[in-house]
């Protein structure tokens, strides 16, 4: 990368600190606004209590079981995508893994609160710390999720260091300098810095992968530890682990594309990126309709009393539009359109992964309802309609996720200057392969 | 016409004494309630329970129904068990307490056939045997299983070990260097 191109890259990856043009504060408003009003969504249903909502004593599972298990699978993907990247030392991952650490920090926020706001007497989640069942899934939930959350802020914090040292410098002396400064811990690219950090990054690099992992398997658990049909399932946890992928591969994408035409950033990040995260999104999506063939198939041809009647009411019966919707417009179509080859690479990858978004998100209402309103008592099935309660939190929690990153990215640079810097030296001196940023035409 | 209309009020009025029972709570029974303790230990108590008339003449066949009094959940009457008498009025069931102490026993005859009142009871009952406290079975594999959530724990310690340690040495590494630098350029 010449110098004029380097200049460039860090002008676009730190524009937008201290810098807020119309667009960012419409965005700002929009965004506050619909947090505002699942805020609101809350305090009344905290007031009234959870009769408010749809769940009720059959179904006392709904949206914010499935909003929690989506947003952290989500979260799980953005750190995947990055750790991933990092350990294979893909050289074109620069520009993508802020913005994928950032989504996987601001996904895992929003989905760890959904246990609480389900909770009827949120305040009781403290008998969670002070009495806890050493063999309940719940207990352990709590601490995989914590865990995970500091694991994905250091995971954010690392290499972000040397780009606060580039906002220091850049800043003129003052409060905001001697902050910025503080948490660059004074760091002046010396090589047993480099040193230093590097080992950091690389521990947490590997570090992140199995505690992911841990976390979508321990809310696997919650339902496949217990005996209801369609839930009591061995291939659970590794089903889960794969659909967070999946569906934080596809965000991870739509954020990029957004942040790229926003930010205007499509000189570096360009239709090669999108061709290689759809290739990921491919093989991730292939993987998990493997699975679920799998999961569907050994239940269905055994057809235990327990899960015959939701396997009825998914393929058949009253779920089976949301599951065929989801089989074929959130899984097959969504692959097909991005293994496609030919032009508007971006837009079909974007489309896709929007698709493949909505169609996860169906899954796990798939998984969550049908279980928990299949009859297990020989009465009647249960019956979930979500009211705007629900509806007005799961819209104001989708939106905080967008409202994070571009709060986030006003303080922060949306591409690692450093780690380009690091990239473009090494294949320098590598004799000069292709620049990392290029490569590709542009849609 | 008198005569006639005297008559019909005589034929009413002696048909409406012949719908009233003709012995009318005539027999007020007793019941006198006791306990023994079972030959059998895991029967506990049986209680007995003779219901005779005042005269002192059984009452069999008839159905007696026994309670605990209890606080548990508010004072109430938990039902023990029911029983009919035999041809010596006596009704018997066998009772194992869940606590030792003492238990109020009440038995109790609702009345029978329109002329046996009702009757009750109460007896204070000694226990001084009682129900084994519950011990829940060992599950199978429970000596792994116990051991599972500390093993688990162990490695939580570990990961946020490793967390901490990543953090920590990267940070001293950075700011170790930068003061490093900083002495060997010398004050400013």
């Amino acid at each position: 990368m010449d110098r004029r191109t380097l200049a460039l890259y860090r002008e676009r990856a730190t524009w937008s600190i201290g810098h807020g043009d119309k667009k960012f504060w419409v965005s700002l408003f929009v965004l506050s606004s619909l947090v505002a009003a699942g805020v609101y969504a809350y305090v009344y249903q905290v007031q009234r209590g959870l009769w408010v909502t749809g769940l009720n004593q059959k179904v006392s599972w709904g949206f914010y079981i499935i909003n929690c298990v989506f947003f952290i699978g989500i979260s799980y993907g953005g750190a995947m995508t990055s750790a991933i990247l990092r350990l294979t030392n893909a050289k074109w991952r620069a520009p993508l893994t802020r913005i994928a650490e950032a989504t996987a920090v601001a996904a895992l926020f929003v989905g760890a609160v959904y246990p609480i706001i389900d909770l009827g007497r949120p305040d009781r989640i403290i008998y969670l710390l002070q009495f806890p069942q050493v063999g309940s899934p719940v207990v352990w939930d709590l601490v995989a999720i914590s865990t995970y959350m500091v694991a994905s802020l250091v995971f954010l914090y690392l290499p972000l260091i040397p780009d606060l040292a580039t906002t220091r410098d850049s800043l003129r002396p003052g409060l905001l300098r001697r902050i910025y400064g503080m948490l660059a811990l004074g760091w002046r690219g010396l090589p047993s810095q480099e040193r230093a950090l590097r080992r950091g990054i690389g521990i947490m690099a590997v570090l992140i992968i199995p505690l992911a992992i841990s976390v979508h398997s321990v809310l696997a658990w919650l339902f496949a530890v217990t005996v209801r049909g369609g839930w009591h399932s061995t291939i659970f946890a590794p089903l889960f682990v794969l659909a967070a992928m999946l569906s934080g591969v596809a965000a991870v994408i739509i954020v990029v594309a957004v942040f790229r035409k926003v930010y205007g950033l499509q000189q570096f990040i360009t239709t090669k990126h999108f061709r290689y995260l759809s290739y990921l999104l491919i093989a991730l999506g292939m993987g998990y309709l493997y699975f679920m063939v799998s999961e569907y198939l050994t239940e269905a041809y055994v057809l235990e009393e327990s899960t015959a009647p939701v396997l009825e009411a998914i393929f058949t019966g009253s779920y089976a539009p949301a599951f065929w919707s989801f089989t074929i417009l959130g899984l097959v179509f969504p692959l097909a359109l991005a293994a496609l080859p030919g032009r508007l690479t971006i837009a079909r990858a974007c489309t896709a992964s929007a698709l493949v978004i909505a169609g996860m998100w169906l899954k796990r209402f798939l998984i969550v309802v049908p279980g928990m309103a299949e009859p297990i008592m020989p009465w009647d099935w249960g019956r979930y309609a979500p009211t705007w309660v629900e509806i007005t939190i799961t819209i104001g929690s989708a939106a905080a996720i967008p409202l994070i990153l571009i709060v986030f990215f006003r303080f922060f640079p949306v591409m690692s200057v450093h780690e380009m810097e690091e990239v473009e030296g090494a294949v320098e001196r590598s004799g000069g392969l292709a620049p990392a940023y290029g490569g590709g035409g542009d849609d | 016409m008198t005569r006639l209309f005297a008559a019909i009020l005589g034929a009413v009025a002696l048909l409406a004494v012949g719908q009233q029972p003709a012995f009318a709570d005539h027999v007020k029974p007793t019941i006198d309630v006791g306990a023994r303790a079972s030959d059998r230990s895991e029967l506990g108590y049986i209680i007995d329970a003779r219901l005779r008339t005042a005269d002192g003449k059984a009452i069999g066949d008839a159905a007696i129904r026994f309670y605990e009094l209890v606080t548990f959940v508010g004072p109430r009457e938990m039902f023990l068990g029911g029983a009919t008498t035999d041809s010596q009025g006596v009704a018997s069931i066998a009772y194992l307490p869940a606590l030792t102490g003492t238990r109020q026993i009440v038995a109790r005859f609702a009345g029978c056939c329109e002329h046996i009142a009702a009757a009750e009871a109460r007896f204070a009952l000694e226990a001084t045997i009682a129900k084994p406290a519950f011990r829940q079975e060992r599950q199978p594999l429970a000596a792994f299983s116990d051991r599972v959530p500390y093993v688990v724990g162990v490695l939580v310690l570990a990961v946020w070990g490793l967390i901490g340690f990543a953090l920590f040495a990267a940070a001293r590494g950075v700011i170790g260097g930068a003061r490093g630098a900083s002495r060997k350029e010398g004050p400013a």
